[in-house]
């Protein structure tokens, strides 16, 4: 007898969730008309030059933003997040992203890129696990807070949530709270970039070792540039990598010592599998596709079928960077009080100071 | 996904987050002791196994595959010459 208003849900959902893709490509289309015409429009005005500044992450950011206030005020914007699907479009927009750098670039940088993320995820999961403590923060949401502020984010955050068992509410505030500080990192970073004068590839791996979600790392780094986008992207897709190793290491932690659970050696190798991001293998994939495609039929006909790919890339991303706009929301931080605020902004000090020295480290006289 | 994550879970667990929600208001102490974030209170649930944490980690694991098959299909289809450059806006 109840099936038939559950599908009725279901089916009402999938709409909802469907109108919300709508309203996210109907934006990014005017993001793209925008982005490729605005600068043509206005030149010679005195507008004119800001407009040939601006970037594509600028107008998705900010139009995602003004449908977000547009769609609460109408009341529907809860009913169309389902559509708002930013790791999903994130994620196929940095698999294309693999195809534009070329796979010697990727080994390369991979040490440099490994050693980065093993100390930084160090450093800054164990700073925010002990600040954490100090401020009397529930061993769940430390571990949130943790792999959130270390590593990459939300998915970091809800790979965390399986791993420790948290609640849904920590789950929210966590992921509120990562927004809340990626979103002005996406535009403060390329600023602190310029002002510091750092070389592209430096930047690349400060901005890809600090801001937390992977889609504010492709903006802020398409902001700085092409070559800083490309080792934001790898420094990044290391740390992801490096989320199931977390994971698993979270969930023996809080099996053996918080729960004492004995049954924790089983299936560690299977779930270190599930909990690995997959689009890490498409983005490799992708490379050694395009480099081998490059060898093969030479660099003069695959470059316009390369530039294909960047745009598609584009068209992603700008999709994500809208959704990042109209998912944002404040109300979960109202309710979590200033302690676990305190926590991540301190974190996320020590991640800009910490990622910054490492970044100049390791990647100073690096050649993409 | 933060957004689409919180509509996931209401969608899961609806009576759950108003359960959390009457606990917030009808407690004495200020928000900055909510239960969720003190030591001692995290024992009471440190059995409770969160279902919607689960079924939003399994939406997230599904767009990984999703979005590498998506990716790497269209890069075929691009190098293929299938989808011309000019249809790419």
């Amino acid at each position: 007898m109840t099936e038939a208003p559950t599908t009725r849900t279901t089916a009402s959902s999938t709409s909802w969730a469907i109108g919300g893709v709508a309203v996210v490509i109907a934006i990014g289309a005017l993001v793209r008309l925008l982005e490729q015409g605005l600068p043509a429009w206005t030149e010679g005005t005195a507008f004119g030059d800001v407009a040939a500044a601006i970037e594509y992450p600028v107008y998705a950011i900010v139009l995602g933003l003004i449908g977000n206030v547009v769609l609460t005020q109408l009341g529907v914007r809860d009913r169309l997040a389902g559509g708002f699907r930013t790791e999903f479009f994130i994620k196929t927009g940095l698999v294309l992203l693999g195809a534009s750098i070329n796979f010697s670039v990727i080994v390369s940088a991979a040490g440099p890129a490994i050693v980065q993320a093993l100390l930084l995820i160090s450093i800054v999961f164990g700073f925010t696990w002990w600040l954490g403590g100090r401020l009397g923060l529930d061993d769940r949401l430390r571990a949130l807070l943790s792999t959130a502020v270390s590593i990459c984010g939300v998915s970091a955050a809800i790979a965390a949530a399986g791993a420790v068992q948290a609640k849904k509410e920590q789950l929210a505030y966590t992921a509120s709270m990562v927004v809340l500080f990626a979103l002005p990192s996406i535009f403060l970073l390329p600023l602190a970039v310029d002002a510091l004068g750092l070389a592209q590839p430096v930047a690349g791996a400060w901005i890809g070792g600090n801001i937390d979600t992977t889609a504010a790392v492709s903006a802020a780094g398409a902001l700085v540039g092409e070559e800083a986008l490309q080792i934001a992207t790898i420094v990044k897709t290391t740390q992801n990598a490096l989320l199931g190793v977390v994971a698993v290491a979270l969930t023996a932690w809080f099996a053996l010592r918080v729960e004492r659970r004995a049954d924790i050696g089983r299936g560690r190798g299977r779930e270190l599998w599930e909990r690995f991001p997959k689009f890490v293998l498409g983005f490799l994939a992708a490379s050694i596709i395009a480099t081998v495609f490059t060898a093969v039929v030479g660099s003069a006909a695959a470059k316009p079928l390369i530039s294909s790919v960047n745009d598609l890339r584009t068209i992603f991303l700008i999709l994500a960077f809208v959704s990042i706009g109209l998912e944002f929301r404040v109300a979960p931080l109202k309710e979590v009080g200033w302690r676990p605020v305190g926590v991540f902004a301190s974190a996320t000090a020590v991640n800009l100071v910490v990622g910054l020295g490492l970044a100049v480290l390791l990647f100073s006289g690096f050649g993409a | 996904m933060p957004a689409a994550v919180l509509w996931d879970l209401e969608e899961v667990w609806p009576s759950r987050r108003q359960h959390a929600h009457d606990e917030l208001c009808s407690s004495t102490p200020p928000p900055s002791t909510l239960s969720l974030l003190t030591e001692t209170e995290s024992t009471v649930s440190s059995s409770d196994d969160d279902p919607a944490v689960g079924a939003a980690r399994r939406t997230a694991l599904n767009e990984d595959w999703l979005a590498t098959i998506v990716g790497l299909v269209l890069l075929l289809l691009v190098l293929a010459g299938v989808i011309p450059g000019w249809l790419i806006p």
